[in-house]
């Protein structure tokens, strides 16, 4: 990741408003981000902060109200399976199996000269993320952490060169996402892929992440982008550098625990308004 | 045979009920017995009459409700789908449904005759309803992030339409479907009394003149029996394509 390496996003002073009634709310202002090829960008921020908002925008969901969005230098004109999406929610197609949700992207019209080795592709898919034997189980009788591994077989089957992940563990239990964070650890660190990844989890940020990059509480701005100056492989981050961990988590816990005492000043604010 | 009777053993205690009734009134114009209704059905079938009449108000009810399923499921889908035709259709739709549909039969005689074009399209303009409404708020409620899901998939907006906004919406439009198959049956048969020389309506109006209260008993069985039979097939339909629904809510 040299400096002069050209960043596969960019984002330049991007505002984003939304209109509430008659009310117009700012959810982002001033975002400036360049995002380099094979980087694992973790936005981290108080809720509210406009961090999943962020990537909606770079995913071509929403559009900016001011600014610019561009992917190798090129405007992004709406979404793209060149840029992957992992919900919190799964958001799985309910009415089809397992291999049909990892295989959809692939059975549409933009993937045809791809049908080719596809099945093969999809088998393997479904074996990496643990799912070999459910082929052909509906998501309704899957486990949430089972489901949130289909999300992400679907969205690595059609070979997206940026994956963004809008707190894809917040719906799992404890247990469930520790080990997700291995699974996707292990992902980052086989395949070449760009991720971006939202969450308002400090240790999940330092545990994943190249950079953080963290987020004022509404408008979301950027505060301040912190390097994790650690090797990528930390599944044994306590005993292999766990005061740098620690000393990590306690620089982030510090730049957001006032922008998290902001949101709740605020939110009393507009309570005593109500 | 035992579960076919712990599930239809109410239809069957009534037919009983019914039974003991007719035998005390003893009275076949007022109410003539179960066995007496069955006694002149078995005979209408015999004769071919009950399968002429059926058949002709099944092919009238039938096309009715296609053509309302043709029409119905693309509308509800584009209102659901796109704010303009939402703001185009919702307020004729609203506007124009409490209106009572059998007071219109007098006036599609008027405007498409007696024959069998006005009567259908009096079922077409009755079950559209139900097709269009829940189609509209089955689609409405898909949510957001499947679609995005199916767009970073890189779906098009056909796409989105065929593979994930219907499929969706399906168990909502089939809902629809079977409202619209009781709907074309009621309309069917008011139609049918008012301006025919066939069918199941028509039978038991015939049947009421001549004081023939069995026949009219024997038609309304019919009738029964037939919308059951549909409403089960739509049903059956609806389990199947539509297992992760009934199985997520049921």
């Amino acid at each position: 990741m040299s400096a002069t390496q050209a960043p596969i996003i960019t984002c330049r002073g991007i505002r984003k408003q939304f209109q509430d009634g008659d009310r117009t709310v700012l959810a982002l202002q001033d975002i400036d981000l360049d995002v380099l090829p094979g980087e694992f960008v973790v936005l981290l921020g108080p809720s509210g902060c406009g961090k999943s908002t962020l990537l909606y925008l770079m995913g071509g969901h929403l559009a900016p109200s001011a600014g610019a969005l561009r992917m190798h230098g090129e405007p992004m004109a709406g979404p793209s399976p060149t840029r992957g999406m992992v919900f919190q929610d799964f958001a799985l197609f309910p009415w089809l199996t397992v291999r049909e949700n990892v295989a959809f992207g692939l059975t549409l019209r933009w993937a045809r000269d791809r049908a080719g080795a596809r099945d093969e592709h999809i088998d393997k898919l479904v074996g990496m993320v643990g799912l070999s034997g459910f082929e052909t189980a509906k998501p309704h009788h899957l486990s949430g952490g089972m489901r949130q591994r289909v999300a992400i077989a679907r969205t690595l089957a059609t070979d997206p060169e940026v994956v963004l992940m809008d707190e894809p563990f917040g719906a799992l239990d404890a247990q469930t996402r520790d080990g997700m964070q291995r699974e996707l650890m292990r992902i980052a660190l086989a395949a070449d892929k760009t991720i971006i990844f939202v969450t308002h989890s400090i240790t999940e940020a330092v545990l994943l992440a190249d950079r953080v990059v963290v987020m004022t509480a509404r408008p979301g701005r950027i505060k301040s982008v912190v390097p994790i100056d650690l090797p990528r492989a930390r599944w044994n981050w306590r005993n292999d550098f766990g005061g740098r961990f620690l000393e990590l988590v306690g620089r982030l816990e510090e730049l957001l625990g006032s922008e998290i005492q902001k949101t709740a000043v605020e939110e009393r604010g507009s309570g005593k308004d109500a | 045979m035992r579960t076919f009777i712990s599930r239809y053993y109410s239809v069957l205690l009534v037919l009983v009920a019914w039974e003991i009734a007719a035998l005390v009134v003893n009275n076949a114009v007022f109410l003539p017995t179960p066995t007496a209704v069955a006694a002149v059905l078995g005979q209408l079938v015999m004769s071919g009459e009950l399968a002429e009449h059926t058949s002709i108000s099944m092919f009238r009810a039938v096309s009715g409700f296609f053509l309302a399923a043709i029409l119905g499921i693309p509308l509800g889908i584009a209102m659901g789908r796109y704010r303009s035709w939402e703001n185009f259709w919702n307020p004729l739709v609203s506007l124009t449904y409490p209106v009572p549909k059998i007071g219109l039969i007098p006036l599609f005689i008027l405007w498409l005759g007696i024959g069998n074009i006005s009567k259908i399209a009096m079922i077409l303009a009755a079950a559209i309803y139900p097709v269009v409404l829940s189609t509209y708020s089955g689609v409405k409620g898909t949510p957001t992030y499947i679609v995005w899901s199916a767009r970073s998939l890189g779906a098009s907006e056909a796409e989105v339409l065929r593979k994930i906004v219907f499929p969706y919406a399906l168990p909502h439009i089939l809902t629809g479907l079977r409202l619209a198959m009781g709907i074309s049956w009621i309309l069917l048969f008011a139609a049918e009394m008012i301006a025919a020389q066939s069918g199941l309506g028509w039978l038991i109006l015939y049947a009421e003149r001549m004081l023939d209260t069995p026949t009219v008993f024997a038609s309304l069985a019919t009738i029964a029996v037939l919308g059951f039979l549909f409403d089960r097939a739509i049903l059956a339909i609806s389990h199947r394509l539509c297992d992760w629904y009934t199985e997520r809510t049921s």
